[in-house]
């Protein structure tokens, strides 16, 4: 049965408000039988709650391009794992009244039950990056991943067609902008639906497998430095310690998409205190040949939020001399939205006796900073790979960060600049400490302290 | 009548700049980045080149650079809104990378002429 076939008949005008007496009409079951039953009894849901299932409200994310990408011979070989990314993404997006099922091997079919045609669409893209991304690693290119939307046509035929990011935007920009009101995710949640849905997590079945255990998992953690240019004294003189390793599809991946592909091995309390005792041994080699560096590494929220996690962590801490202790630098990362200004200055307290300044990674479109300020925390900041489409859109979000951070006297840094231009930009945008490939490229050890300016950037040339 | 490059990325300024220097009587080319500036220079002659220096995918310093290592006789004016920082002064390095006169903007239009004007009456 086609889907258009499949959908309408589920979404038929004639169809009985009695759940049950629908389930009899309903198309045979598909392959899926399990994620079918799930959708179907979500729909039941829907329809017995009588909301109309409009034209535009049935999305499709499609992995085509990125089967495409890596070829047909080793999609074979990971699209197991490649569904169980995609399915999760989705979950992680979808609300409690939102419906998704995976439809064949390349595609998920999602019905967003209160979002607007084009918030759906945004949704969609948003979900799509954050598959091509986990997926493609350092190869995602925007939009890797199809997002379309089904369209009822005159005759009553269903047509999916391809949405385009950038046009979106500029339409939902032009027509109804949701500047100053937050991100999709925040709007969603304003609206009533958040990812917090039971009855998804008894549903759908569970894909995960472990690709690696623990020791193997540590095995193939490569720890790198990146020379964080500091902007105000024209210098290197600060490492940032980023775990580099390889998703499935053997595509280099750092930072949280690490943490997130490890996961099933690794806790984040254990991928962080491996990142840490690596560092520290690297730091102390490099002292020891006369490198006397800054360092900062990443801790995840979840390490520091439950008492086992945090002991064992500041018990490492513990460990380190009092000579390195004041060349540390602590960037807290993963901090959920609505974090109380309480947590953070507990966890700036238990930390503050092991390093020299405390740093918050935060998503870009962060607002709240009035939680941040007057904690004591060394600067804020986040990672700008991978966000967007565009230079002019990265620029952008470089500016406004920037803007509400610097009204209340935080000082900023970016992760990720890959080329010259955004580095020009996040150093008009007044940002202090800025790294990525586009600065200096990473290397396997800290370096030493270097002047570096704008000559420097651009040697070679 | 001199044959000017102009390199700016907000379309708005870019086209109040060509009318500018169109209605002063120059030959006016425009692009929104470095990278299609430096295309430009394969299939045209150009004098004098107006660009910006903050700008997507390749910047103004990085083809100021390029341009003076490949065109020792061509003249570079360089503009930009955000090129003096606390941190950085960029107009200072367009400067030092090549560019011949610089000019912070806001600026007006006649103040754009006049160095053009003058960069033309200097031209062999």
């Amino acid at each position: 049965m086609a889907l258009g076939d499949y959908l309408r008949s589920l979404f038929s005008d004639d169809t009985p408000d009695i759940p049950d007496a629908h389930r009899d009409r309903r198309p045979p079951p598909r392959p899926e039988t399990a994620q079918t039953d799930a959708l179907l009894h979500r729909l039941d849901r829907i329809l017995w709650e009588r909301r109309a299932v409009l034209s535009g409200n049935v999305h499709l994310i499609g992995m085509q391009k990125i089967r495409a990408h890596v070829g047909d011979s080793e999609w074979q070989r990971i699209a197991d794992r490649a569904q169980d990314v995609a399915q999760k993404a989705i979950q992680r997006h979808c609300g409690p009244d939102d419906i998704f099922t995976r439809y064949d091997d390349l595609s998920f079919l999602i019905i967003f039950s209160t979002l607007t045609v084009e918030q759906a669409q945004l949704r969609c893209h948003e979900i799509a990056d954050e598959i091509g991304r986990r997926l493609l690693g350092e190869n995602f290119v925007a939009e890797a991943t199809e997002v379309s939307t089904g369209v009822f046509e005159t005759d009553g035929s269903l047509l999916f067609n391809v949405v385009n990011k950038k046009d979106l935007i500029q339409r939902l920009t032009a027509e109804n902008p949701f500047t100053g009101q937050g991100g999709p995710t925040k709007r969603a949640a304003a609206a009533g639906t958040t990812p917090e849905d039971p009855l998804a997590d008894e549903e759908l079945p569970d894909f995960s497998f472990a690709q690696y255990d623990k020791a193997t998992a540590l095995a193939t953690i490569r720890i790198m430095y990146r020379p964080m240019w500091n902007l105000r004294h024209k210098a290197i003189a600060n490492y940032f310690a980023t775990a580099s390793g390889e998703n499935i599809f053997k595509h280099r991946i750092t930072d949280s998409a690490l943490r997130e592909e490890y996961s099933h091995a690794l806790s984040p309390a254990e991928f962080d205190i491996f990142v840490a005792r690596s560092a520290l041994r690297d730091l102390s080699n490099g002292i020891a040949q006369g490198n006397r560096v800054l360092l900062c590494w990443p801790i995840h929220f979840e390490t520091l939020a439950s008492r086992a996690n945090r002991e064992a962590y500041i018990n490492l801490c513990r460990d380190i001399p009092d000579p390195i202790r004041q060349l540390l630098i602590f960037e807290l990362d993963g901090l959920p939205e609505g974090a109380p200004q309480s947590r953070l200055i507990d966890i700036r307290s238990a930390l503050a006796p092991f390093c020299r300044n405390m740093i918050v990674r935060l998503p870009p479109d962060f607002r709240n900073f009035g939680q941040m300020a007057g904690i004591g925390l060394g600067g804020v900041g986040f990672c700008l790979s991978g966000h967007t489409t565009s230079d002019e859109a990265r620029i952008q979000m470089m500016n406004d960060f920037v803007e509400r951070a610097a009204q209340v006297g935080l000082r900023c840094y970016v992760h990720g600049l890959s080329n010259r231009a955004q580095v020009l930009s996040a150093i008009a945008a007044g940002f202090e400490w800025v790294d990525g490939e586009g600065v200096y490229r990473p290397s396997d050890l800290p370096g030493r302290m270097l002047r570096f300016n704008l000559d420097d950037l651009y040697r070679g040339l | 009548m001199a044959r000017i490059l102009l390199v700016e990325d907000e379309d708005l300024l870019r086209e109040s700049l060509v009318l500018a220097l169109s209605g002063a009587g120059h030959s006016v080319t425009d692009v929104a980045d470095g990278q299609k500036a430096l295309k430009a220079f394969e299939t045209a002659q150009f004098d004098i080149v107006v660009t910006d220096i903050l700008m997507p995918v390749t910047d103004g310093l990085e083809l100021t650079r390029l341009l003076r290592k490949a065109r020792q006789g061509l003249y570079i004016i360089a503009i930009s809104g955000g090129g003096r920082t606390r941190n950085m002064d960029m107009l200072g390095y367009a400067k030092s990378f090549g560019a011949d006169t610089v000019l912070a903007k806001p600026f007006l239009p006649k103040d754009l002429i006049a160095l053009v004007d003058a960069a033309a009456a200097r031209s062999p």
